[in-house]
């Protein structure tokens, strides 16, 4: 499997009590599949996605990613980590502000070894025509496709979106997750995607859902829907 | 009953200004002090020369006297008006960009029934405390310190008589500490109530329109421009697009370095023109010296850590796409080591064309004896500041937590 978690607990400490936001979760993800993972708030998802990411540690248990042990990473083998392997899709884009569409994309490629051309990822999500503008003066669905841009020119074999569509519109959203989903498929990329709406079930390979810092179930979807079928 | 539960509220919203705070009132009692210790140093000379002359000292020497107390009077009015400004600068600087991130908290105030008089006096009231502080502080450590030392030392190379009498009333002191403590509660409550008066409330929670993006003119030197690896793209367009911000940065950083360098260039110079008056002006111009090179240091300081706070964000940003610490820190210190290059440039002709007019209105001192090294040590001096100020900061940025900086709507 190209991604495992094996009883990976995290806690923190807030003052005098510790809080679990992972209490011992376990999973599974194929290369290529198109993951989503949904629960309520305070569920643990986004902990999930950011252990996933290398963006903190986990307190105990086993994170694998394509065979590597990101859970006994040091900070320079997560920096590593998170330059080479993970690209991260945020809710609010986290694009450079002083920096072009194209710039931000260059920004992310220029410290990997074995990048895709921006200009050809930018012409992927169809902004060509809006490489020179800067994130003030794109659309919302706009800067999140600069955002899914940059982190698919980091050439990463992962994908990982918290909320993507949390700040866009219904319409706007769906043209998202429906780039997110082709990316997916046609690059053979896996993507992992935390949502709150349930609804985005159908279009997955898998569901895990999460409720209380646990994987309350997973679901594996013969025949996921293309989101064009899906309303919510 | 409710005075106390908001006294404590204050300190519990501003924990995470205080070390602002703390340098705006540290500067402050640098310039004050400064002010305020020059200040009695000629008064106290003419009490000491009515003693001396009561114990019978010969005419000359003491007409001798008479015209260098005149020069530090004058030297009196001069320098510490430069300390002033700059330090007014930096506090206008610090101050309004810092109440400017309190955007949100102030909407929530409103949104809970605050009045806006009632957040006006919270925050008038905290600017207030460290204005006090730290002006107090300059007029008694001007006074039973700078004063003092400055004093003795000068007594000490002429031979002159240690008043016993009260020492003179810290005029210079007073006057410099009401002028920058009315100017701190001033900027504070203007801005304050800028913000306050917005409307509606809940515009004030809404994130604040995004950083405009646009070409800077630099980008019309087009072969130039394209050259250019675009970190650098990225720390001058941030560095030209806010025009007002970009100046009183500039001013701040030109003003400390020009002050330097007049007061090395004091020093200097006076040790080969007028030799004679060297007892007196020495122990001044290392006063001078050091403390700019303080406010230098701090000016210097206080922009970085602006600069951090507010890229918060992209710092985080770099984080997540495996940007590692050091990459981080040259992305941020790139912009303010341009900006230190600009005002060092700047700033070091400014220094001497004002010192050359301070040495006329002075009558002594002559600018063609400022030696050549004195440029260069200024701006090591500069850059010596700079890699302080860095090496304190870097800290800051490799704790900077991705997690919680990139989820907030703001």
């Amino acid at each position: 499997m190209f991604v495992s978690f094996k009883n990976v607990t995290k806690a923190y400490r807030v003052g005098d009590t510790e809080l679990h936001a992972l209490k011992g979760v376990d999973f599974d993800v194929a290369a290529g599949e198109f993951v989503v993972i949904v629960g309520p708030s305070g569920s643990g998802k986004t902990t999930l996605l950011n252990l996933l990411g290398g963006m903190d540690n986990a307190t105990a248990g086993e994170i694998i990613v394509d065979g590597k042990a990101v859970h006994d990473m040091n900070e320079r083998a997560l920096t590593k980590y998170r330059r080479d392997i993970v690209g991260f899709v945020f809710q609010f884009y986290n694009l450079m502000p002083n920096l072009t569409a194209l710039e931000n994309i260059e920004l992310a490629v220029e410290i990997c070894k074995d990048p895709l051309d921006p200009i050809e990822v930018l012409e992927t999500v169809g902004l060509t025509d809006r490489s020179a503008n800067f994130p003030s003066q794109l659309s919302g669905g706009e800067q999140q496709r600069v955002s899914i841009a940059r982190s698919v020119a980091k050439n990463s074999s992962l994908l990982l979106c918290d909320e993507p569509t949390g700040a866009l519109d219904y319409e706007t959203g769906k043209k998202i997750l429906k780039l997110l989903h082709t990316i997916c498929k046609e690059q053979g990329k896996t993507v992992i995607l935390v949502t709150h709406n349930g609804a985005l079930r159908d279009m997955a390979d898998r569901v895990i859902t999460m409720k209380n810092g646990l994987v309350a179930e997973i679901a594996e979807n013969k025949s996921p829907q293309s989101i064009d079928e899906i309303e919510w | 009953m409710a005075l106390r539960k908001y006294h404590k509220s204050i300190n519990r919203m501003f924990r995470g200004n205080w070390i602002r705070m703390f340098i705006i009132a540290a500067m402050t009692m640098i310039s004050v002090s400064l002010v305020g210790g020059v200040g009695t140093l000629a008064p106290r000379m003419r009490q000491s020369m009515e003693y001396m002359e009561g114990g019978g000292v010969p005419g000359e020497a003491m007409d001798e006297m008479r015209m260098m107390a005149d020069g530090i009077d004058r030297l009196s009015y001069i320098f510490p008006a430069f300390f002033i400004l700059v330090t007014c600068l930096v506090v206008f600087m610090t101050l309004t960009r810092m109440l400017e991130t309190e955007r949100s908290q102030i909407g929530t105030f409103k949104t809970l029934g605050y009045s806006r008089g009632h957040i006006i006096f919270r925050y008038v009231s905290f600017a207030l405390t460290a204005a006090v502080v730290g002006n107090a502080a300059g007029v008694l450590m001007g006074h039973f310190v700078v004063g003092p030392v400055i004093f003795n030392a000068i007594a000490q190379y002429y031979d002159m008589a240690i008043p016993s009498g009260l020492p003179p009333v810290p005029f210079f002191g007073i006057v410099s500490a009401v002028l920058t403590l009315s100017f701190t509660v001033g900027v504070t409550y203007f801005t304050i109530l800028a913000i306050v008066r917005v409307t509606p409330p809940a515009a004030l929670l809404r994130p604040r329109a995004p950083r405009v993006g646009g070409k800077i003119l630099l980008e019309r030197m087009g072969p130039l421009w394209r050259r250019l690896p675009f970190r650098y793209k990225s720390s001058l367009r941030n560095i030209f697009r806010y025009r007002v911000r970009f100046f009183m940065t500039v001013f701040s950083m030109l003003f400390s370095t020009a002050l330097v360098f007049m007061g090395m260039a004091l020093s200097f110079s006076i040790e080969q023109s007028d030799p004679e008056i060297i007892g007196a002006v020495r122990p001044i111009s290392s006063i001078i010296v050091i403390f700019a090179v303080l406010l230098n240091a701090m000016v210097i300081y206080n922009i970085t850590n602006i600069n951090i706070e507010e890229r918060r964000r992209e710092i985080a940003t770099l984080k997540v796409l495996g940007y590692g610490n050091t990459e981080v820190v040259g992305y941020v210190f790139r912009e303010i080591f341009m900006l230190t290059i600009i005002g060092v440039v700047i700033g070091l002709p400014v220094g001497y064309f004002t010192i050359a007019g301070v040495f006329e209105y002075l009558a002594f001192g002559d600018i063609s004896y400022v030696n050549w090294y004195v440029w260069i040590i200024v701006a090591v001096l500069s850059f010596l500041s700079l890699a302080l100020a860095d090496l304190l900061l870097f800290k800051k940025i490799h704790k900077t937590d991705m997690n919680t900086s990139l989820k907030t709507v703001e």
